[in-house]
C-alpha cells in the first residue's frame, strides 16, 4: 500500500516561495479563459451563480417590497409579473441546478475520489460556456422587456396568449439545460471510470452518491423538459399547434411534459446539498456517517421514486381522480428516503466529537428548515389539503423552505467547508458563525408568515391582496432584509479572506477524504501518483473514552506532513 | 379586523373536514421537526468536542434503528393519506340534486350562468345548504375558481369543462380568487360569492337578481329567459331542427335529440362514450371530431360561430328535449356588460371597510 | 472482455495494426480513456433517447386519442419516398460503420471516403425531405395558420382519382364523400379565385350566402363574418402534422448535425489533423449515426406505415 504525500506535489520556483498551485500555476486571462482544469472552471462557475444569485436576489427584494403594502407600491401588474418570473427563471435555471454540482462539485468531486481530473475536461469547460451563454441570453430577454408568464410557462398563455419574451427566455433555458446535462455526463462518466485503486462504490464519500444520483436525474429529465419548452416555442413562433384546444391539441399534456422534468428538477437541486451536508457533518462530529449504506440507497431511492410524482403538482387540474390518488400515494413514499436520511444524520452525532464549526452551523440550520420543508411538502401531497392550498403561497413557503433552506444552506456550508482547501485562505470564522445565524433567523421569519397566509387563501403570483393580510407580508418583509443582510455577508467576509485570511494548512477541519491528502489549494494535477485507498469512507477513530480530540488513523493523516508544502519549498 | 385569524372561515360542508385534517397534520409537523431539532441539539451539546462522555464502541450503522423510525413516518403518512383521499372523492361526487351553474372564465373576470338565466358578473350568489356544482370552462387561458372559505379550487382550462361542487354551511361573502395566473391581470380577476339564506336568495332572484350590495364596481343586469329558453331560441336561429329533432319523430338527417344527455354513444372510431356536457360541446363545435358510427358527418362545425356562452344556453335546452317538463321560465334579457376599469375592479375585490 | 483484448482479437484477423493512441493526462492508462469515451457517448444516446422520447409519447397520446385522424392523415404521407429514404439511411449506417472500422487500423484515406459516402447519404435524406416536405406545404398541410385540409384532400383527390373502391386511400375517399354530400346539401362550395386559379379551396356558409357569378370560371362565395372554412377534421389532423414537422424536423435538424460533423472528420482526415490520430472520435461519430438512424427506423413505420 502506498499512501500519497505531498513530497510528491508541489513545484515551485526559486524565485517564488509559495509553492505552484492550481491558481497561481500560471495567470494570463487566456489561461483562465482556455483552462480545462476543473478547479478553474469551478471558480468561475462560483462567480458566474453568484451573479445570478445576486440578480434573483433583487428580484425578490423587488417583490417583498412590492406585498409590503396590500395596493402595491412602485410596480405596475405587467412589471409585477415579470418581476417575479425572472426571480423564479434566473434562481432556478441559473442559480439551484446548478450551484452545487458547478462549483462545489465540480471542484471536489475529482480531489475526493481521488483523480486528475474530471473524465472529460474540455467537456466541463464546454459546460460552462454553454452556461455563460445561457446566463446572457436570459438577461436580454429580462432587461429586453421581460417575460410575464411564470418560470413554469403554462400554456396556452405562454404559446399563444403572452406578449412578451417568452422564447428567448427559453432558449436561454433550454441553453442551460445542456449546460446540465454535460456536466451531469462528465460526473457519471467519473464516478463509474475514474475513482482511485481501492475505492469500491461502498468506501466512495456520499458527496459523490449524491453526485452520481443527480447525474441520473439530469440526464433522463433535462432532456424532456428542453423538447417541451421547443415545441412551445414552435408553437407561438411557428403557430404549430400541439397544446392549443382550439384545434384539439392539450394544454394539460404540457403540464404532465413539464413537471415530468421540474418535479425531478427539485431532487438536482437537493440531493447535490444533501451531498454536501453529509461531509460536513462527518468531518464536524469526526465520526462516519451512521447508516452509511441507508444514506446512499436512499439517495438513489429519491432519484427513481422522484421520476413518478410529477402530477401532484396537477390535482386541481382535470387530470382524473385516480390518477391524482396514485401520484399522491407515491409522494408520500418519496418522502420516506429524506426522513431515512435526517434521523441518520442527528445519529452521527452520537458518540462524536461535535465542532460547531461555521459550516456544523450551516449544516443544522439545513436539517431543521429542510424538515420544515419536507413536512410541509406532505401537505401538499394529501390530496384533500392540497385541493385547497395548492397555488397559494403556502407553496410559495414550502418550495423556499426546501430550496432556500435546502439547496442554499447547503451550499453555503459546503463553500465554507472547502473554502480553505480552494483559495488556501481561512476565513474569519466570526463571521462565518454570524451570518449563518442571520441566514436561519432572517429565513425563518421571512417565510414562515407564509404558510400562514397561504392557508388563509391567499393566491400566489399575486399583486395585490386584501388588507387583512398586510401583517403577515409586513413580517415577512422584515425578515427578508435580514436573510439579505445574511446572504451578502459572506460576500464580503469570504472576498476579504482571499488576501488576509490566514493561510489555510492542508486539512484545517482534520477530516478523512482525499480532498484533504492535497495542499491548499491542490496543485494543477492534483495527484502525480494517485493514492491507493484501503479505508473506508469516513474512517475517523476514537482514542479516548472522555473527550479529547480523536484522531483518524488508518487515513495517513499526519499534521506536520500536511504542514510541509505550506511552509518550506519542495523540490521534485 | 382585530383577532388574528390563522384559518379562514370555514363555510362549505368540506371546509370543516379539511380543517381537523389540517390541524392533524400541524400537530404531527411540530411533533416530528421538535423531536428533531430536540435531537440535534441534544447530541450536539452532549457530544461537543471537550466534553466528558463515554464515546466508547460507537456505532456507525443499526437497521433496528432504522427501522425504528422508518415505519412509524410510513405508517402515519399512510394514514393521513388514505384520511385525505377519501375526503378527496368526495370533492368528485356531486349529489344528484346539486344546482348547476356554469362558470366561465376569461382574461380577467368570471361569469356565471344560472339555469334559471340569471347571469353574473365577477358575482355568486348562492343560497345556503344547498349543495351547488359548478360547470366551468374558460376562454383563453387556463384559470383557477378559489374560494378559501370553502377550502376548494379547481383549474378552469379551455376546450373543456371541469367541476366542483359544495355546500355552502353559513350565510356571508366570501371571496373568489382565480388562482392560476393567467396575465395581466391575474391578481384582479374575482370577486365574491355570496351565500344568502333561503329567502334572501329568493328575493334577489325575483328581483332579477340585482346585487343587495352595491360597491361600485360592476353591474350585471340579468335576463328572464331561463338558460334552456337562451338555448331554445338560439336552436331556432341555427334551424338545427332542419336535421335533428326536438321531438319525438326522429329525422333522417341528423341523429335525434330526445333523451341525449348521458345516453351512451356509438362513435365512428368504435368508441363508446358517454354524452355529457363535453361531449355535446365538441359536437357542436366539431362534429366530426365525434361522429356516429355509420354516418357521413355532414354536421357543419360551428366552431367560431357560437360563444362559450351560447353553447352552455345550447347544452341547457338540449338536456330538456324529451323530458317532458316545460321549460322553466327565467327573468328578462341581459345585456353584456362593459369592462371594467383597473381601479374599479381593484376596489371590488380589495376595497376594503365598506365590504366586510 | 477489455477492449485491450478485442483490439488485439482484431489486429490477429486483420493483419493490420491498430492505431496507436495518445493516453490524456486525466486518464491512468489507455483502457479507462477508451471505456469512459464510450460510458460517455452512450450515456449521451439515452439523453437522446429521452429527447425523441418527449415526442414520441406526444404521438401516441394523440393517436390513441385521434386514432382515425392518424389513419386518414397519414395517406398525405408518400410511402415511397419514406422507403428510400429509409434504406438511403440504413446504406449510411452500413459505410459509418465500416469508417469506423478502417479508423480503428488507421487507414485514414478509406475513413475519408467512407464517411464522405455516408454524407452524401445523409444528404441525399435531406434532399428526399425536401421534396416531401415542399409538397406538403404546397398542399396547405403546413400546421400553421395557413393550414388547409380541404385543399390538401382536393389536391390529393386531383391526382389519385378514384377507381371505385381500388383506391388506396379509403379513408380519403370517404372524407371525401363527405365533402361531396356537404357540396350536394349546399354547405360547400368551391372556389377557384379569380386571383389565384391554381389554389382551390373549400368555403361554407350557412344562411347568409350570396352567389355571384361574376366570371364563368369562377365562383365566389361571399363568406358571412362569423364563419370560417369548412374543415374537415382539421384540427386533428393539424395535430397530426404538427407532430409530424415536428418529430421528422427534430430528426432532420440531427442528420444536419451528423453531416455538420462528418465533414469536419473528413477534413480532419485529409489534413492529417491531430484530433483523429485516435480512432475513438470516430467510433462515438459512428454511434451518434446509428442512433440517428435507429430513430427514423421508428418514425418511419410509426408515421407512414399506419392502418
Amino acid at each position: 500500500m502506498s499512501t500519497a504525500t505531498l513530497k510528491d506535489v508541489g513545484k515551485s520556483h526559486d524565485n517564488v516561495k509559495e509553492p505552484l498551485n492550481y491558481l497561481n500555476a500560471t495567470n494570463t486571462i487566456k489561461s483562465w479563459l482556455f483552462t480545462v482544469d476543473h478547479k478553474r472552471i469551478a471558480i468561475m462557475y462560483l462567480v458566474a451563480v453568484s451573479v445570478a444569485f445576486l440578480l434573483g436576489g433583487l428580484a425578490a427584494g423587488m417583490i417583498r417590497v412590492e406585498l409590503t403594502v396590500p395596493k402595491g407600491q412602485f410596480l405596475t401588474n405587467d412589471a409585477y409579473n415579470k418581476v417575479f418570473t425572472a426571480h423564479g427563471v434566473v434562481m432556478i435555471f441559473f442559480f439551484l441546478i446548478p450551484a452545487v454540482p458547478a462549483v462545489l462539485g465540480n471542484f471536489v468531486l475529482p480531489l475526493m475520489l481521488g483523480a486528475r481530473d474530471l473524465a472529460f475536461p474540455r467537456l466541463n469547460l464546454l459546460s460552462f460556456y454553454v452556461y455563460s451563454a445561457a446566463l446572457v441570453m436570459g438577461l436580454a430577454a429580462i432587461i429586453g422587456g421581460g417575460v410575464d408568464t411564470g418560470w413554469t410557462f403554462y400554456t396556452p398563455y405562454s404559446s399563444v396568449y403572452s406578449n412578451s419574451n417568452v422564447a428567448l427566455t427559453i432558449m436561454a433555458a433550454f441553453v442551460a439545460g445542456f449546460s446540465s446535462i454535460f456536466t451531469g455526463l462528465n460526473f457519471i462518466v467519473t464516478i463509474h471510470k475514474m475513482r482511485a485503486p481501492g475505492m469500491t462504490w461502498f468506501k466512495m464519500p456520499l458527496f459523490a452518491w449524491a453526485m452520481y444520483a443527480t447525474s441520473v436525474i439530469i440526464m433522463l429529465g433535462t432532456p424532456v423538459v428542453a423538447i417541451t419548452l421547443a415545441l412551445v416555442v414552435v408553437e407561438r413562433t411557428l403557430g404549430f399547434g400541439i397544446f392549443s384546444p382550439e384545434i384539439g391539441g392539450d394544454p394539460v399534456l404540457f403540464q404532465h411534459l413539464f413537471w415530468f422534468y421540474s418535479h425531478p428538477a427539485v431532487y438536482i437541486m437537493v440531493l447535490p446539498a444533501m451531498g454536501v451536508i453529509n461531509e460536513v457533518i462527518a468531518a464536524n462530529s469526526k465520526k462516519r456517517i451512521f447508516g452509511y449504506e441507508f444514506v446512499a440507497f436512499s439517495t438513489m431511492a429519491i432519484a427513481v421514486f422522484g421520476f413518478i410524482v410529477w402530477g401532484h403538482h396537477m390535482f386541481a387540474t382535470s387530470q382524473s381522480m385516480y390518477l391524482g390518488l396514485v401520484f399522491s400515494v407515491l409522494s408520500f413514499l418519496v418522502a420516506v428516503p429524506s426522513a431515512v436520511k435526517i434521523f441518520n444524520w442527528a445519529t452521527t452525532m452520537y458518540k462524536g466529537s461535535v465542532e460547531l464549526t461555521s459550516h456544523m452551523l450551516y449544516a443544522f440550520g439545513f436539517l431543521g428548515l429542510f424538515t420544515i420543508g419536507g413536512l410541509t411538502g406532505l401537505y401538499l401531497s394529501s390530496l384533500a389539503t392540497d385541493i385547497h392550498l395548492t397555488a397559494t403561497y403556502f407553496v410559495v413557503a414550502h418550495f423556499h423552505y426546501v430550496m432556500v433552506g435546502g439547496t442554499a444552506m447547503g451550499f453555503l456550508a459546503g463553500l465554507h467547508f472547502w473554502w480553505p482547501k480552494m483559495t488556501g485562505r481561512m476565513y474569519s470564522e466570526i463571521w462565518g458563525k454570524v451570518s449563518a445565524v442571520l441566514v436561519f433567523l432572517g429565513f425563518n421569519l421571512t417565510f414562515l408568515p407564509q404558510f400562514v397566509v397561504g392557508y388563509l387563501g391567499m393566491p400566489r403570483r399575486y399583486h395585490f391582496y386584501p388588507p387583512e393580510f398586510q401583517l403577515w407580508h409586513v413580517m415577512s418583509t422584515g425578515g427578508a432584509f435580514v436573510l439579505g443582510v445574511g446572504f451578502l455577508l459572506p460576500a464580503f467576509y469570504l472576498v476579504h479572506s482571499l488576501k488576509h485570511g490566514e493561510k489555510a494548512g492542508n486539512n484545517p477541519w482534520r477530516a478523512v477524504g482525499l480532498e484533504w491528502l492535497t495542499m491548499s489549494p491542490p496543485d494543477t494535477h492534483n495527484f502525480h501518483e494517485l493514492p491507493v485507498v484501503t479505508w473506508e469512507a469516513y474512517e475517523y477513530f476514537q482514542e479516548s473514552h472522555h473527550g479529547g480530540d480523536v484522531a483518524p488513523s488508518r487515513f495517513p493523516f499526519d499534521d506536520e506532513e500536511l504542514h510541509l508544502a505550506a511552509d518550506e519549498e519542495v523540490h521534485v | 379586523m382585530n383577532e388574528l385569524q390563522l384559518a379562514p372561515i370555514a363555510a362549505s360542508q368540506y371546509a370543516g373536514e379539511v380543517d381537523k385534517l389540517f390541524w392533524v397534520m400541524n400537530a404531527l409537523t411540530v411533533v416530528f421537526t421538535i423531536i428533531v431539532i430536540a435531537l440535534i441539539a441534544f447530541l450536539a451539546a452532549r457530544y461537543r468536542k471537550g466534553t466528558n462522555v463515554d464515546r466508547s464502541n460507537p456505532s456507525t450503522h443499526n437497521t433496528l434503528l432504522e427501522m425504528t423510525w422508518t415505519l412509524p413516518a410510513l405508517v402515519l403518512g399512510l394514514g393521513v393519506f388514505t384520511w385525505s383521499a377519501r375526503l378527496f372523492a368526495d370533492v368528485y361526487q356531486p349529489p344528484k340534486n346539486a344546482r348547476e351553474v356554469f362558470v366561465i372564465g376569461k382574461q380577467w373576470m368570471w361569469h356565471a350562468q344560472h339555469s334559471d338565466g340569471t347571469r353574473e358578473n365577477n358575482e355568486l350568489h348562492i343560497p345556503v345548504n344547498s349543495p351547488v356544482k359548478l360547470s366551468m370552462i374558460s376562454q383563453d387561458v387556463i384559470h383557477a375558481f378559489y374560494v378559501p372559505e370553502f377550502r376548494i379550487q379547481r383549474h378552469v382550462e379551455p376546450g373543456r369543462y371541469t367541476n366542483m361542487w359544495f355546500t355552502p354551511t353559513r350565510v356571508g361573502k366570501y371571496r373568489i380568487y382565480c388562482n392560476v395566473y393567467c396575465g395581466t391581470q391575474h391578481s384582479e380577476m374575482g370577486g365574491w360569492v355570496v351565500v344568502q339564506s333561503r329567502e334572501d336568495f329568493e328575493k334577489w332572484q325575483a328581483g332579477g337578481g340585482g346585487r343587495p350590495f352595491y360597491p361600485g364596481g360592476i353591474s350585471a343586469p340579468t335576463g328572464d329567459i331561463s338558460l334552456a329558453q337562451q338555448g331554445a331560441t338560439l336552436f331556432k336561429k341555427y334551424q338545427c331542427a332542419s336535421c335533428h329533432a326536438d321531438g319525438p319523430k326522429a329525422s333522417a338527417k341528423g341523429a335525434s335529440l330526445v333523451g341525449l344527455y348521458k345516453s351512451m354513444r356509438q362513435l365512428a372510431d368504435g368508441s363508446k362514450v358517454v354524452a355529457d356536457e363535453g361531449y355535446i360541446r365538441s359536437a357542436i363545435l366539431n362534429p366530426n371530431d365525434v361522429r356516429l358510427a355509420n354516418t357521413t358527418g355532414s354536421m357543419p362545425a360551428f366552431r367560431g360561430s357560437l360563444s362559450e356562452s351560447e353553447v352552455i344556453a345550447l347544452i341547457a335546452y338540449i338536456k330538456e328535449i324529451g323530458t317532458g317538463t316545460p321549460l322553466e321560465g327565467g327573468r328578462p334579457d341581459n345585456v353584456a356588460p362593459a369592462a371594467n376599469t383597473n381601479t374599479q375592479q381593484w376596489r371590488y375585490m380589495y376595497g376594503g371597510e365598506q365590504y366586510q | 472482455m477489455s477492449l485491450k483484448s478485442l483490439e488485439n482479437a482484431a489486429v490477429a484477423s486483420s493483419g493490420h495494426h491498430m492505431i496507436e493512441q495518445k493516453l490524456s493526462v486525466q486518464f491512468e492508462d489507455l483502457d479507462q480513456q477508451n471505456e469512459s469515451y464510450i460510458v460517455g457517448m452512450w450515456s449521451f444516446l439515452v439523453t437522446e433517447v429521452m429527447f425523441f422520447g418527449a415526442l414520441f409519447l406526444a404521438y401516441t397520446l394523440y393517436r390513441v386519442m385521434y386514432f382515425n385522424t392518424y389513419l386518414e392523415a397519414h395517406h398525405f404521407l408518400d410511402v415511397k419516398l419514406g422507403t428510400l429514404n429509409t434504406l438511403v439511411l440504413l446504406s449510411s449506417s452500413l459505410s459509418a460503420a465500416l469508417a469506423v472500422f478502417y479508423a480503428q487500423h488507421g487507414q485514414r484515406i478509406k475513413v475519408a471516403l467512407l464517411l464522405a459516402f455516408t454524407c452524401l447519404c445523409a444528404f441525399g435524406f435531406m434532399g428526399i425531405k425536401y421534396v416531401e416536405y415542399t409538397s406538403k406545404i404546397n398542399e396547405g398541410l403546413l400546421p400553421d395558420q395557413n393550414f388547409n385540409y380541404a385543399k390538401a384532400l382536393t389536391v390529393f383527390h386531383e391526382h389519385h382519382k378514384p377507381a371505385a373502391g381500388t383506391e388506396e386511400n379509403p379513408r380519403a375517399n370517404v372524407a371525401w364523400e363527405q365533402l361531396e354530400l356537404a357540396r350536394k346539401a349546399n354547405q360547400v362550395s368551391f372556389v377557384v379565385p379569380k386571383d389565384n386559379p391554381e389554389t382551390t379551396f373549400v368555403e361554407s356558409g350557412f344562411d347568409n350566402r350570396v352567389t355571384s357569378a361574376a366570371d364563368a370560371t369562377a365562383r365566389v362565395v361571399v363568406k358571412s363574418p362569423a364563419r370560417e372554412r369548412f374543415d374537415i377534421e382539421a384540427g386533428k389532423a393539424k395535430i397530426f402534422f404538427s407532430i409530424y414537422f415536428c418529430m421528422t424536423g427534430l430528426h432532420g435538424i440531427h442528420v444536419i448535425i451528423g453531416i455538420i460533423c462528418m465533414t469536419t472528420f473528413i477534413l480532419m482526415y485529409l489534413t492529417k489533423h491531430p484530433a483523429v490520430d485516435d480512432y475513438l472520435p470516430t467510433e462515438m461519430l459512428g454511434l451518434y449515426w446509428h442512433f440517428v438512424d435507429i430513430v427514423w427506423i421508428f418514425l418511419f413505420p410509426l408515421m407512414y406505415l399506419i392502418s
